[in-house]
């Protein structure tokens, strides 16, 4: 028994290397192979670095991928990070040279506080698909007017999306001031059902009051973007942003996130809705078609309406035209090749596809591909009053995104005020700008 | 009938505590069969259908087949490195530790607290050429595990009586033949505990593939998961699946191995 | 006989030439970066000396509660792995228990399981209302006892520390039975032969046989706790706020803001306090030994 024991581990142990070593041999020589022909068409396979977050989970873009390879038979290798690591990850392969052909970050590029794309990435603005797309999401690709990536989503816009029924059985109209919607969540407390759905857990969801409602913040003033970012005025002048924290407090205290709201995570939103658990969530127009796909019965498009995020007595609804794009490694191997990967995407027919192809994506930012709004959304969205987020316009806020949310996290639990909240973001953006030795704040 | 309240009483914990053990791993393996709208609470419900097409969708979309492989490669031979390297300076440095020997102890046990740097390793990996390789992988691994199985493995050797090397030398035995004929066939108890104990470690691991080989065909199966993981999205089903065909590999090497473990960390242990 | 010719140095050099390549010297390269005002944001590196090293230690506040939580963990990881993991390797010793070798490997288990799935199913397992503890829990009629086991201020730790325990106690139980299984079985007979209860048997033949185990085991769930990250990034994210955030989750924080310098500070703080403490040990232990 002990002996044939022996003899099994050792005989399981030696094939699993033989295996292994055959495995790792084989891809071995094929890579070199390709290597060598470097020049030709065939054999060349480019690299795609991309965060967990960066690719769409239905797999669209690695459909593109295996299209375009049929077509030119340049292969792509996606090669997927943890969201947690990317950030240090593609800063110390850029810096060592080791970095992939085509990276995936997020926009905007332009920001001190992003990577500095520029830097590392290949320039893209004589390539023909440039004017194509949306001048906002152009400028989130650019900077100093150098066009550097390409990138696909939409303009990003939170709504509250409420559900119609509650709302009609109560007795309710759509909140249009803060006093309003503090009386609305009350009653649907009252009535047994949750208000509103809040997921802390992730880190970003909770965090959107604050910065989706910049509208009130050029209200106080049409060039404050500019103001903060030179350093002349500070967070704790905009009378909005204190109020909304501490009206995020109150709510929270009153119970309208529900109980345990601090161990909700984003993934069980679509159930909380979707059972009427809850009545109402921060979310884009596109969620409800993906409620639609998980839970067909309770038709989310006709039965979840929308209005905009009133923290604040805000009535405009805040436009991000910031998501994520893919950029050219000027140091990589095969430049030519994956211009020709971006030419290929940037084909109307296969915009079109990965606009079908991914359910929480809404439209497109290049006009030419009709979005999936209804014409009743449609008609919601152009009868708003919009404004630019503040993240993308102002500097050291998007990178402190989740950490603010961890400050608000405390703030709910007891550990910190409302002020702590706004002075610890205060002072981590003078933490940023001095480190990164920004004119404004190091004289 | 002392004795037999005592037996049932005993028996019923250790029933208890494996179960509390088991729990999470029931909640895994149950959630690798669910839809993805169902997994997304992670509860213990049995699922309404068993979906087993979620391991087919798991093995093709993460290219299972060729990162299990990969992952095999990386920590059998990273593991075989360490076992002959440490086999051999555990042997010399706890036989006479004296003058150098003692220094290289201490030395190699620092690295139990050395801290990972990226860019200076990949500036060293670099210099080596060994960025991007399957050699380098495996030679990383076995340095930076080196350490704690050096730890493991020191005390063990102390425990065999010298009079054992002494009757050896008498006999004409070389330095080499004292090694492998004498001291080998004696620490395979340790040596199969430190292979299993660092194959856990080198398979579970993910973060130094994802930094030093630039080429998913190079990458092991613990990366998979990532693949299904999206900005808002997580296909916990998918998850689910595909670490339960993760952690298939180790549990068998341990079931293998359990033998050798206790064997093996109980002679290793009692000297200290 | 002599010594150094029996037992050739040589045979150290590969553990230590690939070792120093390969983890030490990278390692070391990493700590000259402390010195240094390194960031994200600019390709320029000067030497700033021991600035970083003094805003540690002075200005931040934030760090000392870091290092108060890690010392917390620490202590209390190491004692509870090393109580559970020695009730469990005397109880599955017992020639009564019915499928010693399966209750082992289930509680051996969590141990090869990785930290991003243990959050992930704690998480869920917790979670107040939907979570299985807490229906099990009203399940059973002690409703009351139901808690917001990783959002509650009063709760979070120690439900970080009890899940710590559930994964680690299992290698200290594989490494207690070793150290028990290696007794020999003359002691515990003598010892009944001369009357001896159980408490009296483990407290005079036991426990001394097994301190050296038991040293050994100390010296693995110091370091480990001292340096943990994984299993407080993956359950609680330092969370909620930065109730539960230790040394590492610091580190990380400051690396994922930019700061790498400070980064590499702290972590080079760490790895001194580790080095000398495991030195201290593995010192004292021989000391003793050459005493006897």
């Amino acid at each position: 028994m002990k002996r044939s024991g022996k003899r099994l581990i050792s005989l399981t142990l030696a094939a699993i290397l033989a295996a292994g070593m055959t495995a790792g041999c084989s891809t071995g020589t094929s890579s070199t192979k390709s290597g060598d022909n470097g020049g030709t068409k065939k054999n060349v396979t480019l690299t795609f670095g991309s965060h967990q977050s960066g690719l769409p989970t239905s797999g669209i873009v690695q459909e593109l991928a295996k299209e375009f390879e049929g077509e030119t038979g340049i292969k792509i290798d996606f090669q997927i990070s943890p969201d947690a690591q990317w950030r240090d990850l593609i800063k110390v392969k850029l810096d060592s040279g080791e970095a992939p052909d085509i990276i995936c970050v997020d926009t905007p590029i332009s920001l001190v506080s992003s990577i500095h794309m520029d830097r590392y990435c290949a320039e893209l603005t004589d390539q023909d698909w440039v004017n194509r797309m949306d001048a906002s999401a152009k400028s989130a690709v650019s900077v100093d007017n150098k066009v550097y990536g390409i990138t696909f989503p939409g303009a990003k816009m939170y709504f509250y999306l409420y559900n119609k029924d509650i709302f009609n059985k109560l007795g309710l109209k759509v909140p249009t001031t803060y006093a309003e919607f503090k009386e609305v969540c009350q009653k649907i407390k009252d009535s047994g059902t949750t208000p509103i759905y809040e997921a802390t857990t992730n880190g970003w969801h909770q965090v959107l009051p604050l910065f989706e409602t910049g509208g009130l913040w050029l209200a106080q003033d049409p060039d404050i973007y500019q103001k903060l970012n030179d350093n002349k005025i500070d967070l704790d002048q905009i009378p909005a942003l204190s109020a909304i924290i501490g009206q995020l407090d109150e709510c929270a205290r009153a119970g309208y996130f529900g109980d345990d709201y601090l161990s909700n995570a984003w993934e069980n939103g679509k159930e909380a809705m979707a059972s009427g658990r809850c009545a109402m969530t921060i979310a884009e127009l596109g969620y409800r078609g993906q409620i639609d796909a998980d839970y067909p019965d309770f038709k989310a498009s006709e039965k979840l309406g929308a209005f905009v995020m009133p923290w604040g007595d805000n009535q405009t609804v805040g436009v991000n035209p910031a998501s994520n794009a893919y950029f050219i490694n000027k140091d990589g191997k095969y430049v030519e090749e994956a211009k020709q990967f971006f030419e290929f995407l940037s084909r109307p027919e296969n915009l079109q596809k990965r606009l079908d192809g991914q359910p929480e994506l809404s439209n497109l930012c290049w006009s030419e591909i009709k979005s999936k709004y209804s014409e009743e959304d449609q008609k919601f969205l152009d009868s708003l009053k919009k404004a630019n987020v503040v993240q993308t316009s102002v500097n050291y806020i998007d990178s402190q995104w989740m950490d603010v949310g961890k400050d608000l996290e405390s703030m709910y639990t007891g550990a910190m005020t409302p002020k702590d909240v706004l002075d610890s973001i205060m002072k981590r953006r003078t933490e940023q700008a001095t480190l990164q030795k920004d004119p404004g704040w190091v004289k | 009938m002392k004795r037999s309240i005592v037996s049932i009483v005993g028996n019923l914990v250790s029933f208890v505590i494996s179960l509390i053990v088991l729990l999470p791993l029931a909640v895994l393996f149950i959630n690798s069969f669910k839809t993805s709208a169902e997994a997304n609470r992670m509860t213990l419900s049995l699922p309404k259908k068993w979906v087993v097409e979620n391991y087919i969708t798991v093995i093709e979309k993460g290219k299972l087949f060729s990162s299990f492989l990969n992952g095999i490669l990386y920590a059998s031979c990273s593991v075989v490195i360490i076992v002959i390297l440490v086999s051999a300076a555990a042997f010399v440095i706890s036989r006479n530790q004296k003058g150098i020997n003692r220094f290289l102890y201490y030395f190699i046990i620092s690295g139990i607290a050395v801290p990972i740097n990226n860019v200076a390793l990949m500036k060293v990996l670099q210099v080596l050429h060994l960025v991007n390789t399957r050699i380098g992988i495996i030679l990383l691994y076995a340095a930076i595990n080196i350490p704690l199985s050096l730890f493991l493995s020191f005390g063990f050797i102390a425990t065999i009586p010298r009079e054992i090397d002494e009757a050896a030398v008498i006999d004409g035995c070389s330095p080499r033949q004292l090694f492998l004929r004498v001291i080998v066939p004696l620490i395979k108890p340790i040596m199969s505990t430190v292979f299993v104990l660092e194959f856990m470690t080198v398979w579970n691991d993910f973060t130094m593939p994802l930094y030093y080989l630039n080429n998913s065909r190079k990458w092991p199966m613990t990366l998979a998961v990532y693949s299904f993981f999206g900005a808002f999205e997580n296909s916990w089903n998918l998850v689910a699946a595909d670490i339960i065909l993760t952690l298939a590999p180790v549990l068998i090497v341990f079931i293998l191995g359990q033998k050798y473990i206790v064997g093996g960390v109980s002679a290793g242990s009692v000297k200290g | 006989m002599n010594r150094k010719k029996i037992y050739p140095w040589y045979y150290a050099a590969g553990a230590a030439i690939l070792f120093f390549l390969l983890c030490f010297l990278p390692g070391v390269l990493g700590i000259a970066y402390s010195f240094t005002d390194w960031n994200n944001f600019s390709n320029e590196i000067h030497f700033v000396g021991l600035a970083n090293y003094k805003t540690v230690f002075h200005g931040n506040s934030e760090y000392m509660k870091y290092i108060v939580n890690t010392l917390w963990f620490t202590v209390a990881t190491t004692v509870l792995k090393t109580v559970v993991g020695l009730a469990l390797g005397l109880l599955l010793t017992q020639t009564f228990i019915k499928g010693k070798n399966l209750h082992r490997m289930i509680i051996f288990s969590p141990q090869v399981m990785s930290y991003l799935v243990v959050g992930l199913v704690f998480r869920s397992m917790l979670h107040p209302t939907t979570g299985f503890l807490n229906n099990f829990l009203r399940g059973i009629g002690f409703g009351g006892l139901a808690k917001n086991w990783l959002t509650d201020l009063k709760f979070v730790f120690p439900t970080v520390i009890l899940v710590d325990t559930w994964k680690g106690m299992g290698y200290i139980m594989v490494i207690v039975i070793a150290g028990l299984l290696s007794v020999a079985p003359e002691y515990y007979e003598a010892a009944s032969i001369d009357g001896a209860s159980f408490f009296k048997k483990f407290t005079c033949i036991t426990l001394p046989l097994l301190k050296p185990v038991l040293v050994n085991v100390t010296v693995l769930n110091v370091t480990y706790g001292l340096r943990v990250f994984d299993m407080i990034y993956s359950l609680t994210n330092g969370g909620p706020g930065n109730a539960t955030g230790v040394i590492n989750t610091a580190v990380y924080k400051e690396f994922s803001k930019g700061n790498l310098a400070m980064g590499t500070t702290l972590s080079s703080i760490l790895f001194l306090v580790v080095l000398s403490l495991l030195y201290f040990i593995i010192w004292s232990m021989e000391n003793k030994e050459v005493e006897v």
